[in-house]
C-alpha cells in the first residue's frame, strides 16, 4: 500500500518537475503558437549557465542563490534567440518552426558539448539527497522546492496574462495577429517578450533542475516530447492546465514505470498524448467552450 | 505525347548522374587507397535518397510533414533479422515480409494520426515513431532489446543470406534499392494517387467536394511510403549486420529523412536524391574531419545551421534556385508548389478535423 | 413536361451556438431549371448549400436527391451522386495549374485516362479557360479563379451545381462573361441552385426564385413576382428596388 502512494507521490513530484518546464513551453507553443522542439535545450543552457556561475562565484553560492542571475541571461538569450532565428520565419507555418528549432537544439546541444564536453557535469547541493518526512512517504526536497516553485510560477504567468495590459496584448496577438496589430498592439514586441519569458522560464527551471539531475548536452531531449506531451493535454494557451497536466503526466509516467516497465513509461504518455489529441484536441483542461483556440 | 504526360526532367542530365552512381565503387579508388569510408559514405547517400523517396510521397505530395517514417526503417530490419535468426529465412522474403509487417503498421499509425491537422499530426507522428522505438526496446526477449541483434558470422559471399564479400556488392544493391523507390515515386506521382494526393495537401475541403476520398488517399499513400521505406532498412540492417533500436528507430533519423527532401525540393521528383546527394557527404566529411574539433560537435553544428538557414532562406530547397534561372517562372508541370506546408491558417489550432467542418 | 424534382429538402433544421441558422426549410428544385437562392446576409443561404453537399449535418430533417436520401452519405458520396458546388471564396488547388485542377477531378469520375483527357479538354474549351491550361492557380485572377471552381466541378459530371456567390468581387464585365458561363452551363443540361445578391443576374438566369429570410423560407416564385412582394422589398431588396425594377420595365418598354 505505500509503495503504491509513494509512487503516485513520487508522480506528483517529476510531474511538478514537468509542469515547471511546461509553463516555459506553453508560452511559447500555448500562446505564441510556435512549435520549439529546442525547450528542451533552454533547460540544458539553464543548468549550465547555473554551473558556470556556480563556479565562477567559488562553489559558494547555492543554485538557489544563482536563481535571479540565471533568470536575467536566460531573458536576454531569448530575446536574442526570437529575433535572430524566430521572427524571419514568423508566420511560415509549423513545419518552419520545427525545423528551425530542431537546427537550433542541434547547434545548441553541440555547442554546449564543444565548450563543456560530453561529460557529466555537477553543480554541488547539500540538499540534493535530502527528503521530507511526511507520514511514511519520502519526499525528495529539491524535487519540492521545484514543485513549488512551479505552482507559484503558474499563478505569476496566470495572473501576468489575465489582468495586466501586456499579458492581455499578449493573448490577443496570440488568438489573432492582424486585428491586434490593427488595434495598435505591437506585435513585434508582443512576440518578443513572450518568447523571452518562455526561454526565461526554462532557464528557471533548469536551475531548478540541478541538484535533481546532472548536467550534459544531451540532458534537454529527455524532457522535449514529454513536455510537449504536457502543454497538449493541459490545453494550449491554459497555464493551470498546463500545471496539472505535468502533474497527470509525471503520475502515469511513474506508475507504468514501478509497476509494468522503465521503457514503457514514456510510451504511455505518448499514447495518452494522442488519445487526448484525438478526443480532446483543447486539452483535458479546457474551459468550457470560450477559448477554441 | 500530349500536355498531360509529365516531363521526368534533362534526360541527359539524369543518364550521367546514372553512369556516376554506377562508376561511383571505382571512381573512388583513383581517390584513395582506402575505400570504406568513401563506399559507406556512397552506400548512405543511396540509403537517404531512397528513404527520402519514400518521404516524399506522404510527405511531399501528401503534405502530410510526418516524423515517423524511421519506424518504417526499423520495422523492416527487424522483421527480416528476427526471421533469418529464428526461421532462417533468405532476407529476401524477409524483406517482403517487412514491407507487409511496415504496411499494416502504416494503417496502425495512419488511422489515428490523419485525423489530427497540421501541428498536431506532426506531434502525433513523433510519438508514434517514440512509441515504436520504446517497443522494440522493450519486448528484449523477442527483439534482443537494447543489445540488438546480430546475426551469426558467415565467411565470404552468400547470395541468400544478402552476405557480400565486398563493400561494392551492398553499394549496388542498394543503388538497385534507391532507383526502386525512384521509379515508384515517379509512378506515384503520375498516377490517380499523385493526383488526388497533391489536390488533398492544396485544399482538402475543395477535393472531398469532388469526390476525393481523402483519408483512403492518405492511407494508401502512407502504406505505399512505409513499404519503400521498409525495404530500405531490411537491406541496411543485412549490411551493418548488427541491428538495435536505438539506431534504427529514432527521431533524429526520422527527422533527417524529412529535412533531406525539404533540403533538395519538397514534393518535386528529383529533390529528394539531390538533398541526400548534398547532405550526407556534408554531414559525413565533417563528422569524420572535424573530431578534433568542437568535441566532435562540429557536424551536428552545422547540421542544425543547415537547417536554420534552409528555413529563412531557401524553404523551398535547393531545386528552387534553378526557378531563378528559368525562362518562364511558374509554369511547373509537376504541380510542384515547393512551399513549406503553413498547414491550416495560423490561428485555427483544431486538432482534430471532423468530416471537413471547419 | 412532367417536371421531375431532382432535389427536396424538407423541414431543414441546424442552429450553431444558439442561432437557428436554418430553420425547417423545405423547398425543392426542379430538375433542369436554374433556381435562385436569395435573402439578406446571414438568412441561411450558404449553410443550406453546405449541409446539402454535407459539409454540415443538420439537426433535423430530410434531404432527398433523385428521391433518395442523402444525409447519411459523406461529401464524398454526394459529389459521386452528381451534387457538385463552388464556393464563395474559391478554393483553387494553389500548387497546381489549371488543366491538372480540372484533370484531377475527371479522373475521378472516368475510367480511362484517355476519356478523362478528353473531358478535360472539353471543358476548358467549353469555359473559356483553354488559353490559362498551363498558368499555376495561385497566380489567377479573381474571375478566373471563379470560372475554375465551375470548371472543376463540371468534370465530375454533377447533375445539380450549387453556385454560392459566384459573382461576388467581380466588375461590371467580368459579371456579364460569369452570367453567359452559367446559363451556358444550365443550358446543357445541368441543375443550377444560384446563390446570388446580383439581382440582375438572377432575374436574367432563373426561372424561379426562393427567398430565404432568417433561416426560414419567405417566399417562392418567378423572380419579376417576387421582386415586387412587399414582404421580400422590406426583408431584403429594399423600397429603392422599386424603382429600379420600373426603370428596367420602362426601358424594355413593358
Amino acid at each position: 500500500m505505500i509503495t503504491a502512494i509513494q509512487t503516485i507521490f513520487n508522480g506528483l513530484l517529476i510531474g511538478g518537475v514537468y509542469a515547471l518546464i511546461a509553463v516555459g513551453l506553453t508560452m511559447i507553443f500555448g500562446v505564441l503558437k510556435i512549435v520549439n522542439l529546442a525547450q528542451g535545450e533552454f533547460v540544458m543552457i539553464g543548468m549550465y549557465a547555473t554551473f558556470v556561475l556556480f563556479n565562477l562565484f567559488g562553489q559558494s553560492a547555492t543554485s538557489y542563490m544563482l536563481l535571479p542571475l540565471v533568470a536575467i541571461i536566460m531573458l536576454a538569450l531569448g530575446a536574442v534567440i526570437m529575433i535572430v532565428f524566430i521572427r524571419p520565419v514568423l508566420g511560415k507555418g509549423d513545419t518552419a518552426y520545427i525545423l528551425i528549432t530542431s537546427g537550433l537544439s542541434f547547434v545548441l546541444q553541440n555547442l554546449a558539448q564543444g565548450f563543456f564536453t560530453a561529460n557529466y557535469q555537477f553543480v554541488k547541493s547539500d540538499i540534493k539527497t535530502a527528503s521530507l518526512k511526511l507520514g511514511g512517504i519520502y519526499l525528495s526536497l529539491p524535487k519540492v522546492i521545484a514543485f513549488f516553485v512551479a505552482v507559484v510560477l503558474v499563478l505569476l504567468v496566470s495572473l501576468f496574462l489575465k489582468s495586466t495590459d501586456t499579458g492581455r496584448a499578449i493573448r490577443s496577438v496570440s488568438i489573432d495577429r492582424a486585428v491586434s496589430q490593427m488595434l495598435g498592439v505591437n506585435v513585434a514586441k508582443m512576440y518578443i517578450i513572450a518568447f523571452s519569458l518562455g526561454v526565461m522560464f526554462a532557464g528557471i527551471s533548469g536551475c531548478l533542475l540541478t541538484p535533481i539531475y546532472s548536467i550534459y548536452p544531451r540532458i534537454g531531449t529527455v524532457f522535449s516530447t514529454t513536455v510537449f506531451a504536457v502543454v497538449v493535454l493541459g490545453g494550449l494557451g491554459n497555464i493551470k492546465g498546463a500545471f496539472f497536466g505535468g502533474l497527470l503526466v509525471g503520475v502515469v509516467e511513474n506508475f507504468v514505470g514501478t509497476y509494468y516497465s522503465m521503457n514503457l513509461a514514456p510510451a504511455a504518455v505518448f499514447l495518452l498524448f494522442i488519445v487526448v489529441m484525438l478526443l480532446r484536441p483543447d486539452g483535458l483542461f479546457a474551459k468550457g467552450g470560450a477559448r477554441k483556440a | 505525347m500530349n500536355r498531360y504526360t509529365k516531363q521526368i526532367g534533362h534526360k541527359p542530365m539524369i543518364i550521367a548522374a546514372g553512369i556516376l552512381f554506377l562508376a561511383y565503387p571505382f571512381l573512388i579508388q583513383l581517390f584513395v587507397e582506402d575505400t570504406t569510408f568513401l563506399l559507406t559514405m556512397g552506400f548512405d547517400i543511396c540509403r537517404f535518397a531512397a528513404l527520402a523517396c519514400s518521404w516524399n510521397v506522404i510527405g511531399g505530395f501528401g503534405r502530410q510533414i510526418s516524423w515517423t517514417h524511421s519506424a518504417f526503417l526499423g520495422i523492416g530490419a527487424y522483421t527480416s533479422m528476427l526471421m533469418f535468426m529464428r526461421l532462417n529465412t533468405s532476407p529476401w522474403i524477409g524483406m517482403l515480409a517487412g514491407m507487409l509487417v511496415a504496411g499494416v503498421l502504416a494503417l496502425l499509425i495512419g488511422a489515428p494520426t490523419f485525423k489530427l491537422n497540421g501541428v498536431f499530426f506532426s506531434l502525433a507522428t513523433i510519438a508514434t515513431c517514440q512509441i515504436v522505438r520504446l517497443l522494440l526496446l522493450n519486448y528484449d526477449k523477442f527483439t534482443g532489446g537494447a543489445s540488438g541483434l546480430i546475426p551469426p558470422y558467415q565467411e565470404g559471399t552468400h547470395l541468400w543470406a544478402m552476405k557480400f564479400d565486398s563493400g561494392p556488392m551492398y553499394y549496388y544493391l542498394m543503388f538497385l534499392c534507391m532507383v526502386a523507390c525512384q521509379v515508384v515515386m515517379i509512378l506515384v506521382d503520375r498516377s490517380r494517387l499523385g493526383y488526388y494526393l497533391k489536390a488533398i495537401s492544396n485544399d482538402q475541403i475543395a477535393a472531398e467536394s469532388l469526390g476525393i476520398k481523402s483519408h483512403h488517399v492518405k492511407m494508401k499513400a502512407l502504406v505505399i511510403s512505409a513499404m519503400m521505406a521498409s525495404a530500405v532498412g531490411t537491406i541496411f540492417a543485412f549490411k551493418n549486420r548488427f541491428i538495435e533500436p536505438d539506431t534504427m528507430v529514432s527521431h533524429d533519423l526520422s527527422l533527417r529523412i524529412g529535412v533531406t527532401v525539404i533540403l533538395g525540393g519538397i514534393a518535386t521528383i528529383w529533390g529528394p536524391i539531390i538533398g541526400a546527394v548534398v547532405l550526407v557527404p556534408v554531414l559525413q566529411i565533417t563528422y569524420a574531419y572535424g573530431q578534433n574539433f568542437f568535441n566532435a560537435g562540429l557536424s551536428q553544428i552545422l547540421y542544425g545551421m543547415i537547417l536554420i538557414l534552409l528555413v529563412i532562406f531557401l524553404p523551398n530547397g535547393l531545386l528552387s534556385l534553378k526557378d531563378k534561372f528559368a525562362k518562364q517562372p511558374g509554369e511547373k508541370r509537376n504541380g510542384d508548389g515547393g512551399e513549406l506546408p503553413a498547414g491550416p491558417a495560423e490561428h485555427t489550432r483544431k486538432a482534430v478535423q471532423k468530416d471537413g467542418t471547419q | 413536361m412532367s417536371e421531375k424534382n431532382l432535389l427536396e429538402i424538407r423541414n431543414l433544421d441546424i442552429s450553431f451556438g444558439g442561432v437557428h441558422a436554418v430553420n425547417h426549410l423545405s423547398f425543392d428544385v426542379v430538375e433542369g431549371e436554374c433556381l435562385g437562392l436569395i435573402g439578406p446576409n446571414g438568412s441561411g443561404k450558404s449553410t443550406c448549400v453546405n449541409i446539402i453537399s454535407g459539409l454540415y449535418k443538420p439537426d433535423g430533417g430530410e434531404i432527398l436527391f433523385q428521391g433518395e436520401n442523402v444525409l447519411k452519405l459523406t461529401p464524398m458520396d454526394r459529389a459521386f451522386k452528381g451534387i457538385g458546388r463552388t464556393f464563395q471564396s474559391p478554393k483553387a488547388f494553389e500548387g497546381l495549374n489549371v488543366l491538372d485542377s480540372i484533370y484531377t477531378a475527371s479522373l475521378l469520375h472516368n475510367k480511362h485516362k484517355s476519356d478523362a483527357q478528353r473531358k478535360t479538354d472539353e471543358i476548358l474549351s467549353f469555359t473559356g479557360l483553354e488559353p490559362l491550361a498551363m498558368t499555376l492557380c495561385s497566380r489567377l485572377p479573381i474571375e478566373k479563379r471563379k470560372w475554375l471552381d465551375m470548371a472543376r466541378v463540371l468534370a465530375i459530371n454533377p447533375k445539380l451545381i450549387m453556385l454560392d456567390e459566384c459573382l461576388a468581387g467581380l466588375n461590371p464585365s467580368e459579371m456579364e462573361e460569369s452570367i453567359s458561363l452559367v446559363r451556358k452551363i444550365n443550358r446543357s443540361g445541368v441543375t443550377v441552385l444560384f446563390i446570388e445578391h446580383v439581382m440582375r443576374a438572377v432575374a436574367s438566369l432563373c426561372s424561379r426564385v426562393v427567398v430565404l429570410d432568417e433561416g426560414k423560407l419567405l417566399s417562392q416564385g418567378p423572380p419579376n413576382v417576387i421582386m415586387n412582394e412587399e414582404n421580400v422589398i422590406a426583408a431584403y431588396l429594399g423600397e429603392g428596388y422599386k424603382n429600379v425594377i420600373k426603370a428596367r420595365e420602362h426601358r424594355s418598354g413593358l
